[in-house]
């Protein structure tokens, strides 16, 4: 049985068709990244397979159950594209940003407890931010707000992952250690990751699968058979911003 | 011999003090959730529909404060319901419903016999806090601590964001309802001490001073109850002395407190920087 499958789904905003007939099939543990240029459809896809629209056609499975069905959210972990836009000035410490994800596991008083705080610990561990616990998320780089924002995604251990651009203004270094942290997460805890990116080169060297988004088609690939050339060539044709292959 | 806590002797400070600090609590625990949520405008708001609620309770002849919360709650969803679907022109629909609301109060004011009584609403009169203003303040301020403490990660969530709030299971839309509810009532209660003109600073000004300073959200909520109160308390002693409104010299006072912090962190800074 497939992880995710998306099978003919088509989503039209207002009148504007965003995808038409995408189908797509993931295993558990994959790697997938969507990449094409903006408008193409990624981030709709991303939002329907969370629920968060519903398609005008087709239907989207999550371990065999339709997404529409899934009552426990915490089973995604999503990290949108405005994940970095929020008040910097806001009075937060990183255990208060991580622990509110786990929300649905308070008890009847909406407060974090003892074992909450070890999960919140165990999760700050994963993005190497143990250290951070009791820091203001305002006072922290760009970089570090982004692990913060994994770690609070991990706080309650989904099975699969989304994310959208999350690499978005963020320094090379930053990308690397980030790259690290999400590679960890996919190979040694098996989860699935879905992750939307501009950056076609780094991304198909962590990726095992790559999906290319035209128009509101999707294209899935395997990266090893993924032909560069001939993405560039829709990118050229779509005036997006090309980024030079290195040969490696 | 007159002593330093003469004020205390008297019974209507007695209830006043009482009904200040209930209000002084309950308006920056509200006020936090608001400000931070770039809301403050609707605390502003209600204020105005309160007055109307007070108007239409001196025309009718009933209890002012009681038509002044059910006003102020029917025009607490009907902003939820505005935000949500006018999402672009929140702010819009908040000026129409202030106009309205004072608009209504004035018509009523005006149409009512008992309109003299109507400038203890708009100033707060410590004078006039009776027994029953304090059977009502105590039980509904007890209710909004425990909604708030019960609630108290859910509506953190709201505040840091509202659109990936449902993601960890926060009840987005219900908690929305019972936060407007909420806000409705504070500002209704905190009409008889700082008067429905100042309300909206009593929410908003111990807010800004205690997030100049604070390391954490729960640091934020403990010092803006800090300054609220200290304001709450020198205000109506100060009221008390020099015999002047409750409302502005509470206000005042937290202004003053507001100042004190902004100068304290400015040199505090400059003093770190020559380290």
């Amino acid at each position: 049985m497939s992880f995710l499958k998306v099978e003919g789904v088509s989503f039209a905003y207002r009148k504007e068709q965003a995808l038409n007939q995408v189908s797509l099939e993931l295993k558990q543990g994959d790697f997938a990244a969507f990449i094409g240029p903006n408008g193409s459809g990624k981030s709709t896809l991303l939002k329907l397979i969370l629920g968060y629209l519903k398609p005008t056609r087709g239907r989207i499975m999550l371990k065999g159950q339709p997404v529409e069905d899934i009552m426990d959210w915490s089973r995604v972990g999503y990290i949108s594209q405005q994940v970095k836009d929020f008040n910097q000035s806001f009075p937060a410490t990183v255990r208060e940003i991580v622990g509110s994800n786990l929300y649905s596991k308070m008890g009847m008083i909406k407060f974090l407890n003892q074992e909450l705080e070890k999960k919140i610990c165990r999760s700050l561990e994963l993005v190497e931010m143990d250290g951070f616990i009791n820091r203001k998320i305002g006072n922290l780089s760009s970089g570090q707000q982004q692990r913060i924002f994994i770690a609070r995604l991990m706080v309650n251990d989904p099975e699969l992952i989304l994310l959208d651009e999350p690499l978005a203004g963020i320094d090379i270094r930053a990308q690397d250690d980030f790259y690290r942290i999400i590679a960890n997460i996919n190979q040694e805890l098996n989860k699935t990751v879905i992750m939307v990116s501009h950056d076609i080169q780094v991304i198909s060297k962590h990726a095992n699968k790559i999906v290319c988004f035209e128009d509101g088609r999707a294209y899935p690939h395997c990266s090893q058979e993924f032909s560069y050339d001939d993405y560039i060539h829709e990118l050229r044709r779509t005036n997006l911003r090309i980024i030079p292959r290195h040969d490696h | 011999m007159v002593t330093a806590v003469e004020f205390l002797n008297y019974t209507f400070m007695q209830r006043a003090l009482l009904a200040g600090n209930m209000v002084g609590v309950i308006a920056p625990l509200v006020g936090v959730f608001l400000s931070l949520r770039r809301l403050s405008l609707i605390g502003h708001t209600l204020s105005h529909v309160a007055l109307a609620g007070v108007a239409l309770g001196l025309f009718l002849g009933f209890f002012p404060v009681y038509t002044a919360i059910i006003v102020s709650i029917i025009a607490a969803l009907a902003i939820e319901k505005l935000r949500r679907d006018y999402r672009d022109y929140a702010e819009l629909s908040l000026a129409i419903i202030l106009a309205a609301g004072l608009g209504l109060a004035t018509i009523l004011i005006s149409a009512s016999r008992q309109s003299a009584g109507i400038h203890s609403y708009l100033f707060g009169s410590i004078s006039l806090v009776g027994t029953r203003d304090i059977y009502m303040i105590l039980p509904l301020a007890l209710v909004i601590i425990a909604v708030i403490l019960k609630y108290y990660y859910g509506f953190f969530y709201l505040a840091f964001n509202e659109n990936e709030a449902w993601l960890a299971g926060v009840p987005v839309r219900a908690l929305n309802i019972v936060f407007m509810v909420i806000v409705s009532i504070t500002v209704a209660l905190a009409i008889r001490v700082v008067g429905t003109l100042l309300i909206a600073s009593l929410i908003t000004i111990p807010v800004a001073a205690g997030i100049q300073i604070a390391w954490s959200f729960k640091s934020t909520i403990w010092l803006s109850l800090f300054f609220s109160l200290m304001a709450v308390n020198l205000g109506l002693i100060f009221s008390f002395y020099y015999n002047l409104a409750p409302g502005g010299t509470i206000i005042m006072a937290g202004v003053v407190i507001l100042l004190l912090v902004l100068t304290g962190k400015k040199v505090w800074l400059l003093f770190q920087q020559k380290i």
